[in-house]
């Protein structure tokens, strides 16, 4: 099912052209990586599915109707703007109470959230106090509530140290994982955007350049696919994998280990190789097929 | 599937309370400043006054402060437009006219209702004597702060912080001395102004621009024209304009109507504005 559509869309900001006849779809249950570099239009495209801007032209869908004309959509969705501004003068709690009542929900809401984003010791804080990390995980708290079938995060990691990144991207996994929650996110850091998507949408200068399930790009894009495997007899090893077509090319990198990189089709028939042949390996991991090298490819391929 | 949203009230009251919430501190300083002013210009003037406008007057500089305090407190839909903090609100199902609606409640009305309560419980404390003269206007005062009101929503719906506030105050401090000066004029327009010259009394073209300037900014300010009115049935005319001015009653419904169109204007500026 599509969740959300950009038919044609532009927009227009006096001379700026934002967004230049940019389509796109983006199904349910997706986590979307929104990638393109500064200026390339996604903080734009993210205010048009929250119907906060009209689409100069063309149409901008979200669960089949224009966000802009019915408002109701906003009650599904999560949103964390990329530059939010906050009522510095009320405490944590008293704005995160109200955002909370206008949803019709309550104080355990409020409380659950800010667990969730660990902001409970800071609740009776005056939002003007707080250093810029913890202003950011408001924002994120307040994206979270009602429990939102859509998360729209434009660079939640922004301003997070390492610690605080990793606690907000394991929330962010949990809710995928575990309550089916579709997300769009930009964010410039590319391996942070990696662990989490399963879609892409790369955007430049207002104009779409890909997007789809990461999947298919790694195959179309023919990016190569990691594996590091560690194993004590590296040789025999080697030469078995090395007889198989879908493995390009096989690198010692110590003593007791080796990285393989293999066709990116292939990622589910090469595990189930490795599992056979376990005895002779002590661990694998998945390295990465990078969505660093895709970004670059897709950029590089349209001129 | 198209849906007639209409907004909801339950909605409205949660973000007029919470923006009550953040402002009070401004509203008690207005209110503690329009009270001690009045009471005094009563003490002054109002208290024994033989005329009607005499006891009224005291009310005209409380309500330029209302109107300054007022523009300023609605400047922030512009503000809150501007930098983005409305799509926090937004981003949580308030719509963009329930938006606009709490604001103009707690902006507009609430300060109306204010001032109309803590005068009256002034005047009834200080000069009680005059309640009754002048429960009748009271209503003019709340049309007066009402219309005001959605001038400068409809101003700030646009996105014009800055003009909020200065056509604000401009109109808060000046629009009753104009109204006056074109009344004035428009009184003794039938005169010649020396008896000697052959100057002739306002003649029909400009005669109709004086009646119709009067008329609009009476329209602004319809408590003034109440006032003034009685002033112009009082005073004697030797040689009465042309046209009666409009009864203060045709202005106060005239005043209402546009009211409701202007409020109109600035709801469907903010239905579909880049926010
Ligand atoms: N309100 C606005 N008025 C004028 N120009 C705007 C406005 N909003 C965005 N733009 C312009 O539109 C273009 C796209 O901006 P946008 O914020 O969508 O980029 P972005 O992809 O989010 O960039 P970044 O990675 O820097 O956040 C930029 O050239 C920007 O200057
Ligand atoms: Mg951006």
């Amino acid at each position: 099912m599509t969740m959300i559509e950009f038919r044609e869309v532009s927009k227009r900001f006096g001379k700026v052209e934002a967004l230049k006849n940019a389509s796109f779809e983006i199904p349910e249950n997706t986590v979307t990586a929104f990638l393109g570099p500064n200026g390339a239009g996604k903080t734009t495209s993210m205010k048009l599915i929250m119907g906060f801007l009209k689409p100069s032209k063309g149409a901008v869908l979200v669960w089949g109707e224009e966000p802009w004309r019915n408002e109701s959509i906003r009650s599904r969705i999560g949103y964390l703007p990329e530059k939010p501004v906050y009522p510095m003068d009320l405490t944590v709690e008293d704005f995160l109470s109200h955002l909370a009542g206008l949803r019709r929900l309550g104080r355990a809401d409020v409380e659950r959230v800010s667990r969730l984003v660990g902001l409970e010791k800071l609740m009776d804080r005056k939002i003007r106090s707080l250093s810029r990390g913890y202003l950011q995980r408001v924002g994120i708290a307040q994206s979270l509530l009602g429990e939102p079938e859509l998360l729209i995060l434009d660079e939640p990691t922004a301003n997070l140290d390492p610690a605080a990144r990793r606690e907000i991207l394991d929330v962010l996994k949990v809710l995928h994982k575990e309550l089916k929650v579709s997300m769009i996110i930009s964010s410039h850091i590319i391996p942070e955007l990696q662990e989490l998507s399963n879609y892409a949408i790369f955007i430049d200068k207002g104009t779409v350049l890909d997007y789809g399930y990461l999947n298919d790009l790694w195959r179309k894009y023919s990016v190569e696919t990691v594996f590091t495997i560690e194993a004590t007899d590296i040789e025999t090893v080697a030469k078995q994998l090395i007889e198989k077509p879908f493995v390009h090319a096989i690198k010692r990198v110590s003593s007791g280990t080796l990285e393989v990189s293999i066709d990116p089709s292939h990622f589910k028939v090469f595990e189930a190789l490795l599992t056979e042949i376990n005895h002779k390996i002590r661990r694998y991991e998945f390295k990465t097929a990078n969505l660093g090298d895709l970004y670059e490819k897709i950029v590089k391929s349209k001129p | 599937m198209k849906r007639l949203s209409s907004p909801s009230l339950r909605r409205i009251y949660e973000q007029t309370a919470y923006m009550a919430n953040r402002r009070m501190r401004s509203y008690s300083i207005a209110v503690i400043i329009t009270d001690v002013i009045t009471a005094l210009f009563i003490l002054m003037l109002g208290w024994q006054a033989p005329v009607t406008v005499l006891a009224l007057l005291p009310l005209v500089p409380s309500i330029s402060i209302y109107k300054i305090v007022i523009a300023a407190q609605i400047s922030g839909i512009a503000r809150e437009i501007k930098s983005g903090e409305v799509q926090l609100y937004l981003a949580h199902t308030l719509t963009r006219v329930e938006y606009l609606l709490s604001t103009f409640l707690l902006a507009g009305i609430t300060p109306a209702l204010l001032l109309v309560s803590t005068c009256s419980v002034v005047i009834a404390i200080v000069a009680p004597n005059l309640l009754y003269t002048i429960g009748e206007y009271i209503l003019y005062i709340f049309v007066d702060l009402l219309i005001f009101s959605a001038i400068v929503v409809l101003v700030a719906s646009h996105g014009y912080e800055g003009t909020t506030i200065i056509l604000g105050v401009f109109l808060g401090l000046f629009i009753w001395i104009a109204t006056s000066i074109l009344l004035f004029f428009y009184t003794y327009s039938g005169l010649s102004y020396t008896y000697s010259s052959n100057v002739s009394p306002l003649s029909p073209p400009l005669l109709y621009l004086v009646y119709l300037s009067f008329s609009i900014c009476a329209l602004l300010s319809p408590f003034t024209y109440r006032v003034l009115y009685i002033a112009y049935t009082q005073t004697y005319k030797p040689s009465p304009p042309p046209i009666p001015p409009p009864t203060p009653q045709t202005i106060m419904l005239l005043a209402l109507l546009l009211t409701i169109a202007l409020l109109g204007l600035a709801l469907r500026e903010i239905k579909v504005r880049d926010i």
